[in-house]
C-alpha cells in the first residue's frame, strides 16, 4: 500500500518539474524564467523526495536521502539569488549578448 | 536513455568548441560533465563518476575562470534613455549595427567585448566604474568617450573611419586624468 | 519506474536546450541550476531501483558542490572580469 502511494507522490513531483520546464519556455523575460525556473523546481524536488521515502521505508537509505533533501533546500534558492542578482547588478536588457 | 545521454554528450562537445565566446565555453563544458557523469553511473562505476563530480564541478570551472581573468576584457558602458531601457523595448536595427561593428573591432584585437547599458549620468559613470568606452547619443553625432590610459583608441579610430555608420557621425573625446 | 526515469532524462534534455539557445549569459546559468538538480533526482532513482546506498554519495556531493561553479561564473560577471 505505501509503496503504491509513493509511486502516486513521484509522479506528482513529476508533473511539477514538467511545468517548471514549460515555465522556462513559457516567458520571454529572464526574471519570469527565473522565477518559474526556482521555485517549480524546488517544489518538484520535495515532492519526488516525499515519494522515495514513501517507498524505501525507515532504513540507512532514507536518513542519507533526508540530507540531500536538508542540503539542496537551503543551497538551490540561493544559486537562484545569485544569478540574478548578478544579472541585476551587470545592467541585464533584453535582447542583448 | 543512455543513447539520449551520448547524444547530449555529442552535442555539448561541439557547441563547446564553436562558441566564440569564452564564458559561454566554460559553460558548455559544465554541463559536458554533468552528462559525462551520468553516462558513468548508467555503466555501473560510480566511483569514477564521484571522482568526475568533484573535479568536473568545482575545480576545473574554477581553473578555468581563473585562466580567463589573464584574458582582457573591453567594457563599453552605452548610455540610453530611460524609457528604452523598458522589458518591452527592443533594440532598433542601427543601434544594433553600431554594436556589430564595434565587436567585430575587439575580435581584430583579441579582446573580449562587455557592453554594459546604463541609463546613470556620464559623470557619475566616470568617477564610479572601470571603463575603456562611454557612448552617448546626441541627435546625428555619436560622442565617444575613451579611458586616458586607453591604448587601443587610436586603432579604433581608424576603424571607424574606413566602417562608415548611416546614421550617425562620431565624435571622438578623449577625458582627460585628473592631476591631484 | 523506469518510464519515469526516462520522462526525466527528456526534461533534462529539454532543459539542456535553454542553456544551448538561450540568449545571454544568466539564461545558461539559470539552465545549468536547472540540469544539476534534475540530475540528482536521477540519481535518487537509479539508486532506489538498483537498491545500492553508496550511489547516494554521488548525490550528495552534487548538492554540496554544486553551487561553487554556478557563484564563481555570476561573482565573475558581476565584477566585470575580476574576483
Amino acid at each position: 500500500m505505501l509503496d503504491l502511494i509513493g509511486s502516486i507522490v513521484i509522479v506528482i513531483g513529476v508533473i511539477f518539474v514538467s511545468i517548471g520546464v514549460i515555465g522556462i519556455y513559457r516567458f520571454n523575460n529572464f526574471y519570469a524564467r527565473a522565477l518559474a525556473a526556482s521555485k517549480v523546481d524546488t517544489v518538484g524536488f520535495i515532492t519526488i523526495i516525499l515519494g522515495v521515502i514513501l517507498k524505501s521505508g525507515f532504513n540507512f537509505f532514507t536518513l542519507k536521502v533526508i540530507v540531500i533533501l536538508i542540503v539542496n533546500m537551503l543551497i538551490n534558492p540561493m544559486i537562484t539569488h545569485s544569478i540574478v542578482r548578478s544579472a541585476k547588478i551587470s545592467g541585464y536588457k533584453i535582447g542583448k549578448e | 536513455m543512455l543513447e539520449i545521454a551520448l547524444l547530449l554528450l555529442i552535442i555539448t562537445s561541439i557547441a563547446a568548441i564553436q562558441t566564440r565566446y569564452m564564458r559561454q565555453a566554460v559553460i558548455y563544458l559544465g554541463l559536458f560533465s554533468l552528462a559525462i557523469s551520468f553516462v558513468y553511473l548508467l555503466y555501473s562505476a560510480p566511483d569514477v563518476a564521484l571522482a568526475e563530480a568533484i573535479i568536473g564541478s568545482t575545480i576545473s570551472t574554477i581553473l578555468y575562470i581563473v585562466a580567463l581573468q589573464k584574458y582582457k576584457i573591453y567594457t563599453i558602458y552605452y548610455k540610453l534613455q530611460s524609457t528604452e531601457l523598458d522589458e518591452h523595448a527592443t533594440m532598433s536595427l542601427h543601434k544594433q549595427q553600431l554594436i556589430k561593428s564595434l565587436e567585430k573591432f575587439c575580435s581584430k584585437q583579441e579582446l573580449e567585448t562587455q557592453i554594459i547599458y546604463s541609463t546613470e549620468d556620464i559623470k557619475f559613470i566616470m568617477e564610479q566604474h572601470q571603463y575603456a568606452l562611454i557612448l552617448e547619443e546626441k541627435e546625428n553625432t555619436l560622442v565617444i568617450y575613451a579611458h586616458p590610459e586607453n591604448y587601443k583608441f587610436d586603432a579604433l579610430k581608424s576603424f571607424l573611419e574606413i566602417e562608415v555608420h548611416p546614421r550617425y557621425h562620431y565624435e571622438f573625446v578623449k577625458v582627460e586624468e585628473d592631476i591631484l | 519506474m523506469t518510464l519515469i526515469i526516462a520522462i526525466l532524462v527528456i526534461l533534462t534534455v529539454i532543459s539542456a536546450i535553454r542553456i544551448l539557445i538561450g540568449p545571454s549569459l544568466w539564461d545558461r546559468l539559470l539552465g545549468l541550476n536547472l540540469v544539476t538538480s534534475k540530475l540528482m533526482m536521477l540519481i535518487i532513482l537509479v539508486a532506489l531501483v538498483r537498491k545500492q546506498t553508496f550511489i547516494l554519495d554521488l548525490a550528495l556531493v552534487y548538492a554540496l558542490l554544486s553551487f561553487m561553479g554556478i557563484i564563481f561564473i555570476a561573482l565573475f560577471i558581476q565584477r566585470k572580469g575580476r574576483f
